[in-house]
This record gives C-alpha cells, sequence and structure tokens, in this order.
C-alpha cells in the first residue's frame, strides 16, 4: 500500500484503535486512558498537519478498498475535507482535555471514551470520504457511536433523549439509504466531484433527480436540525457538556450540513442544482430554521437549551450559504462550518464549567458570574458576540460573505433575515452577557470543586480559552494566508471552476 | 512594505496601543500603571494629527485586507478624537482610584478607545465597521457603569439602538460595498447605490450621531456615564457617527435631492428639538446631550447641501470639518467643566469666567471659533445650487437657542450641583483642559488642519 492510501486510512485509525483499546481498560487505569486518549488525538493531530502539508504540496491522497461488487470504500483527501477533518481533529484534541477533566470522577469513563472516540472516528470518516455510499456508512456509525453518548448519564431524561434521538436519525438514515441507492442505481459510482457528478447529465430524468434530492436532503437535514427536522437536538441537551459540544460543533449537526454541501456541490453540482430549481426551496427552509432557531432561543431560561436553539440557526447559516448559488456565499457557507464550530464549542464548554464549577444551568442565575468566573465568562463573550456577528470575531467574516453572496446572487431578502437574526441572536446573548458582567450576584452558588489556582480545574479552563482565541483570531486575520477563509476561497474557487 | 518612517510608527502605535493595554488589564498589579497610560495613545494620536499626513498603511492579513492613514476627511476627526479621549483618559485615571469595579471601567473604556481610533485611521468600509462596533458596544459599560436605576436605563436605552444601528450598518455596509466593488475609501461609486443601503447608513450613524428621531439615547447616557465616560462619548464617539456619513454615502458623486433635503430636514428639527428639550433638563451633562443633538443639527446641514449640489462638496467638506473640530472642542471643554467645581485660589467668579468661554465659543460670539464655523455654514446654505438660502435668518435662531442653552449650563454647574455627580478629578485638571481645548481649534487652523472658511469663494458666486 502506498504511502498516499495509507495515510487517510492511518488517520481513521489512530481514533479507531485508541477508542476500541480504551473500551477494555479497567476503570481505574484512568492514566493510561488518559495517555491514550491524548496520545491518540496528538497523533491525529500530526497525520491530519502531514495530509495538509501534503496536500499543499500538491499530492493526491485516497484509498479505495473493495466492499461490495462494484462499490467501493473511498477514503481521500479534497479541499473540503481537509478543511472538515482538521476542524474536527483540533476539535477533538480540545474536547478530550475537556472531557478528563470534566469526568474526573464519574463512573463508566471507557465506555465513554471509547464511544467517544468511535464517534470522532465516524465525524472524520465523514470529512474524508470520496463517495456518497462511503459517506452513508460513516454517518450511519455516527448515529450509533453518539447513541451511547447521549444516554451516557443513565437517567430518564437522558434515556429518553437517547431514544428520540435514534428515533430520529434512523428514519433520516432510512430516506437517505434509499435516496443513495436510487441515485447509484440511476447515475452509477457516486465519487465526489467538484462541480458535481450529476451535472451535464442530460440522460436522466429531472423529476427523479429532485425526488432524489429531497430524500438526501431530508436525510441529511435531520442531524444538520432543519426545521421540522430538529425536534431530537434540544431534547439531546441531557448529555454531558463535552457531548453537546462535540455534537454542536463537528460531529452530528456538523456532519448533517456537510453531507448538504456535498449533495449539492459535489453530486449535483450548484448551477445543475440551481438548473432543477432545488435550491430556492432550500434557501427558503435554511431561513426559516434560522429564524425560528433564534426566536425559541429567547424564550429559554436554561442555558443549554438555548444554545441548542441557537445552533439550529446557526448550523442553517451553512446551508444557505450553499443554497444561494455564486462563489460569494459559497464561501460564507463553508466558512462557516468552521466558525460555528469554534465560537459553538466555546459556549458549551463555558455552559459545562458554569454547571460543573458553580452548579448553574440557568440563566437567571448567572448574576454577576463574571466576577466569579473572568476567564470563563471572557471567553463566552467572545463567542456570543460571534456568534452575532459583531466584528472582528469569526461570525461576522461568515455573515458578510452570506450577504454579499445574496446581493450577487440577486436575494436581497436573505439580508433581511440575516438582519432579523443578528437582532434576535443580540436578544437572546446580550441579556446573559449583561447579568454576568453588570448584575450583582444574588445568592450563593454550590461551588462544586475544590479551590485552586485557577477559577476553576484547569483542563475545563483551557479548552473554552483556545477555542475563544481562535474564533477571534480567524475574524481578525481572515484574510491570512491559511486561514479557514483562505481554504473556504480556495474550494469555492474549485466548485465554481469552469 | 513601505519604510517605517515616523508618522508610520505613531499611526501604529495609536491602533494597537489600546489593545495591547486591553491585554494588560487581565492581570491586576499593573492597574495603576495602566491608569496613567491611558493618555499614551491619544497623545500620540493628537501628534500625529498635527504631522503630515503620512499615507497609508496596509495590512493586508487584517480582516478582509485592512489599511489605516490620515487623509484629508479624517485628519480633523483625529484631532478631535484624541484630544477627547485624552480627556476621558485624564479624568478616567483619578475616576478609577475610587470607582467600584475598576478594572470593568477600564476594559471597557480602552476597548472603546481602541475602537474608536481603529475607525478614524480606518481607510476601508471593514475596518470601520470593526471599528466601530467595539467601541458602541464597550461604551455600554461606560453609560451602565454606576448601576443605579437611571444608568441602567439609560444602558438599556443605549445597547437597544446601538445594536440596532449594528444591524442596519452591516445591511449598510453590504449593499454600498457590493455597489462600489471596493472596501477602500472613498467608495467610488460608478451607479449610485441603492436607496435602501443609503437608509441604513443614515439611520445607523445616525443613532451614534444623535440624528432625530434616533437621539434618545444621547442626553441618556451622557447623564449616566461618569465624566470620564460622558466625555468619550461626547467629544469623539458623537462625531464617529459623522465621520461615518461622510466616509459611506456617496456624496460629491451622486446628487440626490430627496437625501438632500431628508437631511436637511431632520437637521433642522434636531436643531430646534435640541435646544427646547436641552432648556428643561437640570443636569449639566444631560443638557450638553440636548445641545449635541442641536449641533449635530446643524451639522447635516452640510451633508444634505453636499447632496443638493454634489459638485460643490469638495468645498463644503473643510467648512463641514472646521464645524466638526469646533464643535467637539468646545463640547470637550464643557464636559471637564460639568463637574461643578472650581480651583479654590482666587475669585471664583474669574474661574466661571474661564470655564464659560467654550460656551461662548458654541454660541459662536466673534473671534471664537464658533463663529467662524458659523459662518462657514451661512456660506454652505447660501451657496448657489443649494437652494437653502431662505434657512439664512433661521441660523440666528438657532445661535439664540444656543445662547439660551449654554446660560442655563452655566447656572447649572454654578448653582445647582448634581447629587449623583460623580467624584471630580482635581479642578486644576479641568482648568488645563478647557484651556487646551478653547485653542485647540486655533492651533489646528494654524497647522492648516482645519481650514475654518474659503475666502470667500462660495459666497462671491453666489
Amino acid at each position: 500500500m502506498t504511502w498516499s492510501a495509507a495515510l487517510p486510512l492511518l488517520i481513521l485509525a489512530s481514533s479507531l484503535v485508541t477508542g476500541l483499546v480504551i473500551f477494555f481498560l479497567k476503570e481505574q487505569s484512568v492514566l493510561l486512558r488518559t495517555v491514550l486518549n491524548l496520545s491518540g488525538a496528538g497523533i491525529k493531530l500530526i497525520l491530519v498537519g502531514v495530509l495538509m502539508w501534503g496536500v499543499y504540496q500538491g499530492q493526491t491522497f485516497e484509498a479505495r478498498l473493495p466492499l461490495l461488487p462494484d462499490i467501493e470504500l473511498v477514503l481521500h483527501a479534497d479541499a473540503l475535507s481537509l478543511l472538515f477533518v482538521s476542524l474536527s481533529t483540533v476539535l477533538w484534541f480540545v474536547t478530550t482535555v475537556y472531557a478528563i477533566g470534566y469526568l474526573e470522577h464519574s463512573p463508566h469513563r471507557s465506555r465513554f471514551f471509547g464511544f467517544f472516540s468511535l464517534c470522532v472516528t465516524a465525524t472524520v470518516g465523514i470529512a474524508l470520504a470520496g463517495n456518497l455510499i462511503t459517506f452513508l456508512i460513516f454517518y450511519e456509525l455516527l448515529t450509533l457511536a453518539t447513541y451511547p453518548l447521549l444516554m451516557h448519564r443513565g437517567t430518564a431524561d437522558s434515556r429518553r433523549a437517547g431514544r428520540i434521538y435514534l428515533t430520529y436519525t434512523l428514519a433520516g438514515g432510512a430516506l437517505l439509504l434509499v435516496g443513495v441507492v436510487w441515485l447509484k442505481s440511476l447515475a452509477g459510482p457516486l465519487d465526489f466531484t467538484a462541480t458535481g457528478i450529476l451535472a451535464g447529465r442530460t440522460d436522466l430524468n429531472p423529476d427523479t433527480l429532485r425526488w432524489i434530492f429531497l430524500l438526501l436532503i431530508v436525510g441529511f437535514g435531520v442531524k444538520a436540525a432543519l426545521v421540522p427536522l430538529h425536534g431530537w437536538l434540544p431534547i439531546s441537551m441531557a448529555a454531558p457538556a463535552p457531548v453537546s459540544a462535540l455534537l454542536h460543533a463537528v460531529a452530528v449537526v456538523k456532519a448533517g450540513a456537510f453531507g448538504i454541501t456535498r449533495v449539492v456541490y459535489d453530486v449535483y453540482g450548484v448551477e445543475f442544482s440551481a438548473s432543477l430549481g432545488v435550491l430556492m426551496p432550500l434557501a427558503i427552509v435554511a431561513s426559516f430554521t434560522i429564524v425560528y432557531g433564534s426566536v425559541r432561543a429567547l424564550f429559554q431560561d436554561k442555558l443549554k437549551p438555548r444554545l441548542a436553539y441557537s445552533t439550529i440557526s446557526q448550523v442553517s447559516y451553512i446551508i444557505l450559504g450553499t443554497a444561494i448559488v455564486g462563489p460569494v456565499a459559497t464561501i460564507g457557507g463553508i466558512v462557516h462550518l468552521v466558525h460555528q464550530g469554534l465560537m459553538k464549542i466555546t459556549l458549551f464548554f463555558c455552559a459545562g464549567n458554569l454547571a460543573e464549577t458553580l452548579g448553574i444551568h440557568r440563566v437567571s442565575e448567572m448574576n454577576g458570574v463574571g466576577r466569579r468566573l473572568p476567564k470563563t465568562m471572557v471567553a463566552f463573550t467572545v463567542a456570543a458576540l460571534g456568534m452575532i456577528g459583531v466584528p472582528p470575531i469569526a461570525g461576522f467574516i461568515s455573515k458578510w460573505y452570506l450577504g454579499a453572496g445574496a446581493l450577487d446572487a440577486n436575494l436581497p431578502w436573505i439580508l433581511v433575515i440575516l438582519a432579523i437574526s443578528s437582532a434576535l441572536n443580540a436578544a437572546y446573548f446580550l441579556p446573559i452577557l449583561y447579568r454576568a458582567w453588570f448584575m450583582p450576584a444574588t445568592g450563593a452558588w454550590q461551588e462544586r470543586l475544590e479551590p485552586g489556582r485557577f477559577e476553576t480545574h484547569w483542563m475545563l479552563l483551557m479548552p473554552p480559552l483556545v477555542t475563544a482565541a481562535l474564533a477571534l483570531l480567524f475574524g481578525l486575520f481572515a484574510n491570512m494566508d491559511g486561514s479557514p477563509l483562505a481554504w473556504a476561497r480556495l474550494i469555492a474557487e474549485r466548485e465554481y471552476l469552469r | 512594505m513601505a519604510t517605517v518612517d515616523l508618522p508610520r510608527l505613531m499611526l501604529l502605535m495609536v491602533l494597537i496601543l489600546p489593545w495591547l493595554m486591553l491585554s494588560l488589564t487581565a492581570v491586576a498589579r499593573f492597574a495603576p500603571w495602566l491608569r496613567r497610560a491611558l493618555v499614551m495613545a491619544p497623545a500620540i494620536g493628537l501628534v500625529l494629527a498635527f504631522l503630515p499626513p503620512a499615507g497609508q498603511f496596509e495590512m493586508p492579513g487584517l480582516l478582509l485586507g485592512s489599511r489605516f492613514g490620515v487623509d484629508g476627511v479624517n485628519r480633523v476627526f483625529l484631532v478631535v478624537t484624541a484630544l477627547a479621549w485624552l480627556a476621558a483618559s485624564v479624568l478616567a485615571a483619578s475616576y478609577l482610584l475610587a470607582a467600584a469595579r475598576p478594572r470593568r471601567f477600564l476594559t471597557c473604556f480602552v476597548l472603546a478607545m481602541g475602537g474608536n481610533f481603529a475607525l478614524v485611521l480606518s481607510q476601508d468600509a471593514v475596518s470601520f465597521f470593526t471599528g466601530f462596533a467595539v467601541m458602541s458596544l464597550a461604551a455600554y459599560g461606560l453609560v451602565n457603569h454606576r448601576g443605579d436605576t437611571a444608568s441602567t436605563y439609560a444602558g438599556r436605552v443605549y445597547i437597544v439602538l446601538a445594536i440596532a444601528g449594528e444591524v442596519l450598518l452591516f445591511a449598510a455596509l453590504i449593499g454600498l460595498v457590493h455597489s462600489a466593488g471596493q472596501i477602500q475609501f472613498p467608495l467610488d461609486f460608478d451607479a449610485p447605490p441603492p436607496d435602501w443601503a443609503i437608509a441604513c447608513a443614515v439611520l445607523g450613524f445616525g443613532v451614534k450621531a444623535g440624528m432625530l428621531p434616533l437621539q434618545m439615547s444621547i442626553p441618556l447616557s451622557y447623564g449616566a456615564a461618569p465624566l470620564a465616560g460622558g466625555v468619550a462619548l461626547a467629544g469623539a464617539m458623537l462625531n464617529a457617527g459623522l465621520l461615518g456619513w461622510l466616509r459611506w454615502l456617496p456624496l460629491g458623486s451622486v446628487e440626490a435631492s430627496a437625501w438632500g433635503l431628508i437631511f436637511t430636514g431632520a437637521g433642522l428639527l434636531g436643531a430646534a428639538w435640541g435646544v427646547v428639550q436641552g432648556v428643561r433638563q437640570s443636569s449639566p451633562t444631560a443638557l450638553l446631550g440636548y445641545s449635541s443633538i442641536s449641533q449635530v443639527g446643524l451639522m447635516m446641514l452640510f451633508i444634505g447641501a453636499g447632496f443638493l449640489a454634489p459638485d460643490q462638496w469638495p468645498l463644503f467638506l473643510p467648512l463641514l470639518g472646521y464645524f466638526v473640530l469646533h464643535h467637539a472642542c468646545a463640547k470637550t471643554a464643557l464636559f471637564c467643566a460639568s463637574s461643578g467645581q472650581v480651583p479654590a485660589v482666587g475669585p471664583r467668579w474669574l474661574w466661571w469666567a474661564v470655564f464659560s468661554l467654550p460656551g461662548l465659543a458654541l454660541i459662536g460670539v466673534p473671534l471664537s471659533s464658533g463663529y467662524l464655523a458659523k459662518a462657514g455654514l451661512l456660506e454652505v446654505v447660501t451657496a448657489p445650487g443649494v437652494g437653502l438660502a431662505t434657512l439664512a435668518p433661521w441660523l440666528t435662531l438657532a445661535t439664540a437657542g444656543t445662547t439660551v442653552l449654554m446660560a442655563r449650563w452655566l447656572y447649572l454647574v454654578i448653582y445647582a450641583p448634581q447629587p449623583g455627580t460623580p467624584p471630580a478629578p482635581a479642578p486644576w485638571v479641568a482648568l488645563v483642559l478647557v484651556v487646551l481645548v478653547a485653542v485647540g481649534p486655533l492651533v489646528a487652523m494654524l497647522f492648516g488642519v482645519a481650514v475654518p472658511a474659503t475666502q470667500g469663494g462660495l459666497s462671491a458666486a453666489g
């Protein structure tokens, strides 16, 4: 096997093997498990670095394994997969650190970290998948790997959350399977191609293609939490904080959005999709989701559900960017994949810190918390302002490109959606900041951790600081080489290459 | 990259120092040092404004490719921004000694200052918007620092309007840049930009500048903020709204009589309304807020004229620049004197005579900066092609209004000290600031930073 085929497989194996080994560790072997976790995440980080360097040098990486007659498992690295794979690798690393600190004294850690690693394996598989079949396999694996994580606490709430999650995602997965098989039977191999596999295929019935598009979008839309397929997401808040963080920033929700991106750009081709007339309905659904999620977020007093509804809204920015024809909007959608991930994971880390350190679960309990947890709340503030779209934080860059792309495509009403969404984001995030920084503390919190050198356990504090700093830097230095924006520009260039 | 000469180095320092200080606020033991170092960035900025403009400084990796520099439009704004922040920094240094939550105030103060300098010096719309947003949001911490009922209310009104303004400006930014096809200033419009984008920019910056009917937050926030914050709000941040109009609107390239009339109408309305409401105030700083609304109303007449007679805009712009300089200097000085304390040496009436100088300037008594500024305004409204000559007599009325306002202000600071007045800085500091600021326009004139009036070029033709 050549190096170019081995590297994608090694990247997968770095978390798969770790995960499988961890399952068999005794609960007490904390040190070994920690070493395994961190070295798995670290090795993956290095391997992805090598992969990026190789692609930058013009190498192509592709692994093809025969799966069934006529069906291959394909892993390859194009610009889009690199963006997603590096996002998930970096965020996996910080989340691993966070999870080790978070679960320090809780039971079933081997089970947790085993599935945690599998979950990342699935996400990386989704990122590297070179055809729709491979994508589907890892997508289903993701469902199965996240289910035990959701129910990790074993409470009635979390079991219910797991059940609802499974119902939604399996149903979505079934529709997706039908769509993929149908398309495969019509169009042959479904290897992702920039500008699309189906573009220029005049032999296929457009109506059939529209139906298949609908099946695929609904299948992916469940995980991407497009309204009305979003019902599972707010309920899944019963999961532990690191799981919620990963779920909302990279793993599940992103996998759905990424799937939609793949379908539109690399299966149908964006211009062909537009000619089928399927993008406008998608843009409308995404816009509705953006506004709906924000409105619902307004009325949540519990912090995590407020963040969950915010995710529903923000992930649809990615889908909206996909649904607007034109390179500028494409850049906005794709770059938001990274930007939303960084900002949202920060918010969930911070929510976890509030809960773990002071037992705070509700917005109304956050009065004056900025003085007790200043660093955590600085990270939260940066991420929340970024979500609103305040420059120079990364979220602004996404909104800028989405807005400019909307005008390029002559869809000024989308600007109104963006404006409404920004205002609503401000309406549900700024009161939190106001409470934390400007209101005096009311009553005592339950201090849950031993007082230490930092405001909370350092493993809980560092991850949000790192991700918040990245969210700020990626916006402030958006125009630098190697920034997510630069990658997104490269991807957009290739999608519209004629 | 161009060589780093002195003006460029200073430019860089003005831009970066506030952020450097922001990062140092995290370390408690730097606090006393930081308090005294606040004046550094504004002091350097002030010197920079008096050096010959040094061209643009490009930072291609920043945001979407940023440029900063001093040019004919922002030079005056740099003077007033630096001067106001200098005064605010001096006041803040003493305020922070006794204030509750000093670190929060310091953080917001430095953030607002950094954003303000970034927007003034920016040579592209994205950097401008970024600085503007940072400044606007951080200023909330200045408005609602005390946390009592009044300042909480002022803060709420402020932030709701600020966010509405930001959202409008975001839409305006996208629309105007899309139409211009570039982010660099001056935005070059081949075809008139869409009216909705202009409207968004007018309203979005109008919130900051105190344009009617978006002026609600101005007097509230001036009254609620500690004096150090109020000086910055009134002397520096208000002008950011004006500069925004000058930078973003298609002035001088597009004839748009509808926008010209809207600016003129809203301006006149503001000029009158500020006086009517201002005299009813019992807080001297809130009164100054209404005075600002009134003065901005007058400044809007320049912009209205620019829309009505775009070919003459290059002549109007320096006159407006001088008006901005005059007003901001006078307003900064008035704010500094609003604590109601005078040095304990010599007769009090003498001090009050000195402290009323900026008020006299604002009224526009002969030999003052206000006299020259109003002469410029008169030239603009009577210029040919503008068609506003009928307004000329009404400007006298505006002067009368300002006189009443300033008399009321003097009465309030002398006889009716506010119970909620924050701990005042040393009166000597106020005095130095008043004098410095009163001579500011004169010095600026001597250095050629601002031109008070054309040599009769406009009126001769009229």
